[in-house]
């Protein structure tokens, strides 16, 4: 008897196993969006901090 | 330009950016609609749509962005020096993402649906900062942008119309020599509320004389408790666990097996479908292959409200606190009637096969008049919500009172759709139609009021949610007033109604129900598991199985509890007689029939 792993839930990609990933993704993207200037900013900070450690 | 002095910008000026904004993001909602619909699937049940949303999502948004833009544009009159373009354009983006993003409920949470909005509101902040000369650019291409989402709109439309045609010339030329075929489904109907099942009320006057001119089966079971596996098994005549539409990842009909409405336009015949239920026998759900014509969405305005997501928001969230309890835009009988005759008026003079969903006795419970409190039925406790009959884990039944206040009014609701069912005859018979056309009348589930402490259908295979009625009247190939008690099930339909016509059943491998093999085999019926229903309800725990014979009803639930009722003796299945050693052997000799009808590798999930 073949063991079908789709039967057991397993590997499976739909709606209700992605709602969460894309749901904390696109809260991501919205906060990012909100604060894209201090997000930026410390993106800058932090790699001219290391530019200068050069 | 604004006026000397005046930094903000113009009135006029803030009105029409509300209305380029609501343009354009009713735009991107259609296109949304358009593009998930291709999807099987992807649409829930809620949220089916076509050809007109491209006409109406603009016009609907640009209207409702209008108003906040009025709002706006008032009290930017009393701090005249912000910029309100720019306030403005922040909350009708952020609305738009909002609602972008909640359409398709299964991608983003409300949460993420929030915090996405607010993101894109805030870059239209920083854009348009940066940008004073925005605003009137925005309003210089408003011209354009009417006309251009118009121009969209009349092309989905000239489309839509475009494909009927297309299915309709791909008819065979010649047109079938068979009857006319009309089949009708009494949605939610349970059969022993009916005059001709014996019911101690008289709902059913119409419908009883038609039962006396035709041939009723008394012992009708569909082949589920709810309406989309129900009718995916009426018009493919497959069981459940074959076409597999309505399990919780597959809410729509596969192509898998051919349906009535192919195998009759295959044959020639104009086919064409009227649904009063837009949520689960909607073109969303794939049930409307084989169509030629087919009417679900946009017949009433309430119905073009719910067909936005903004407006099935206010539809079903704020009027409802306002009095509007009724399914929006809801289509009754008088409604699928003229829809019906308004197609067949203007329809090629050749045989048709035609399907009406009637959806009047669906929940919510609102006869209208004359006939509401017929039965001594009352509005006085109904809340302030569309009662769908939606459960979830916390649903209770309701006390005996109000029970026997929904079956009032239950009642009354058939009594209503009796009257038009007996104008639907009427008219056919007035337009000769009477004696060449085979009427199908049956419906894809029951009702529970309480039985079993269950409410609503789609929860279990009691009689109460699976007995249906079925009668057939095609005078004189079927015999009139005949009461007919073998058990058969809906899923036979199709072979039958292919049998009256005279074309071949190759299609349907389910006996017709007037074929004299094979009238022992038990009725299967079948429903799948729901994750939020009440812990004491059968599908919380798994999917269950039924088996129908003229004497027993045998069911099974995927944990292994069994029932077995005796309908002769009990119809209302209080005794269940699966745990008495004296039916052991009735019991294994049920569950062996049902492994075999329903294979054991076939694990339904409900809604």
């Amino acid at each position: 008897m073949g063991l079908n792993l789709l039967n057991l839930g397993l590997f499976y990609v739909g709606p209700e196993t992605l709602l969460p990933l894309t749901s904390v993704l696109g809260a991501i993207g919205g906060l990012l969006m909100i604060f894209w200037r201090q997000v930026s900013g410390a993106f800058r900070r932090v790699v001219g901090l290391f530019s200068r450690r050069r | 330009m604004s006026p000397a002095g005046q930094i903000g910008p113009h009135f006029s000026q803030l009105l029409a950016l509300g209305v380029w904004l609501g343009l354009a993001y009713g735009f991107l909602e259609a296109l949304e609609f358009f593009v998930l619909g291709l999807v099987p699937g992807a649409l829930a049940w809620r949220n089916g749509n076509s050809a007109p949303v491209f006409l109406v999502a603009p016009a609907f948004y640009a209207a409702c962005y209008l108003l906040v833009a009025v709002i706006v544009a008032l009290v930017s009159r009393l701090v005249p020096r912000w910029r309100w373009d720019i306030v403005l354009a922040a909350v009708l983006v952020t609305l738009s993402g909002y609602l972008g993003a909640s359409l398709q409920g299964q991608i983003f949470s409300p949460l993420a649906s929030v915090i996405l909005g607010l993101g894109m509101g805030a870059v239209t902040i920083r854009f348009m900062r940066g940008r004073p000369n925005l605003l009137p650019k925005l309003v210089r291409t408003l011209p354009w942008l009417v006309t251009g989402t118009a121009a969209v709109g009349l092309v989905a439309l000239a489309a839509a119309a475009a494909r009927e045609r297309a299915a309709f010339a791909a008819l065979p030329d010649s047109a079938p020599r068979g009857p006319n075929v009309l089949l009708i489904v009494l949605d939610t109907q349970r059969a022993d509320h009916l005059g001709f099942h014996g019911y101690d009320r008289p709902t059913s006057p119409q419908l009883d004389a038609l039962a006396a001119q035709g041939t009723m089966f008394e012992n009708a079971t569909s082949s589920s408790s709810w309406t989309l596996p129900s009718h995916a098994s009426l018009f493919t005549g497959r069981p459940v666990n074959e076409h597999r539409a309505g399990e919780f990842r597959r809410p729509f009909l596969g192509r898998g097996f051919v349906t009535l409405a192919e195998a009759m336009a295959e044959a020639g015949y104009v086919t064409a479908g009227f649904s009063a239920n837009p949520f689960w026998v909607g073109r969303q759900t794939r049930i409307n292959r084989g169509f030629v014509h087919w009417e679900d969405f946009y017949l009433k305005p309430g119905d073009a409200l719910v067909r936005t997501v903004l407006g099935r928001k206010i539809a079903y969230e704020l009027l409802p606190k306002f009095g509007e309890i009724d399914i929006p835009g809801r289509m009754r009988v008088e409604d699928i009637n003229r829809r019906f005759f308004s197609w067949l008026d203007g329809s090629e003079r050749r045989p048709f096969f035609a399907f009406l969903n009637y959806l009047d006795v669906h929940g919510p419970y609102l006869p209208p008049p004359p006939h509401a409190g017929t039965f001594g039925g009352s509005l006085s406790h109904v809340g302030k919500t569309i009662d769908l009959g939606a459960v979830t884990d916390e649903t209770q039944v309701p006390p005996p009172e109000l029970l026997r206040d929904w079956a009032n009014r239950y009642d009354e609701s058939i009594l209503s759709l009796d009257a038009g069912i007996g104008d639907l005859l009427t008219e056919l018979g007035r337009r000769g139609l009477e004696d060449n056309t085979v009427i199908v009348l049956t419906a894809d589930h029951g009702e529970s009021f309480g039985e079993h402490g269950m409410i609503y259908h789609g929860n279990g295979l009691h009689r109460d949610q699976v007995h249906v009625p079925l009668v057939i009247r095609y005078s004189p190939a079927v015999a009139s007033g005949v009461r007919d008690s073998t058990p058969v099930g809906i899923h036979q339909i199709p072979a039958t109604v292919m049998q009256l016509a005279g074309l071949s059943t190759e299609d349907f491998p389910t006996p017709s129900l007037f074929s004299s093999a094979d009238r022992e085999t038990p009725v299967l019926a079948e429903v799948g598991f729901r994750s939020q229903v009440p812990a004491s309800w059968p599908t919380s725990r798994g999917w269950v199985k039924s088996l129908t014979t003229a004497r027993w009803h045998f069911i099974l639930h995927e944990e292994g509890d069994r029932e077995l009722y005796d309908l002769t003796n009990d119809p209302g299945e209080s005794i269940n007689l699966a745990a008495r050693a004296e039916y052991a052997d009735t019991v294994q000799d049920f569950r062996t029939i049902l492994v075999r009808m329903a294979p054991s590798d076939f694990q339904p999930r409900g809604r």
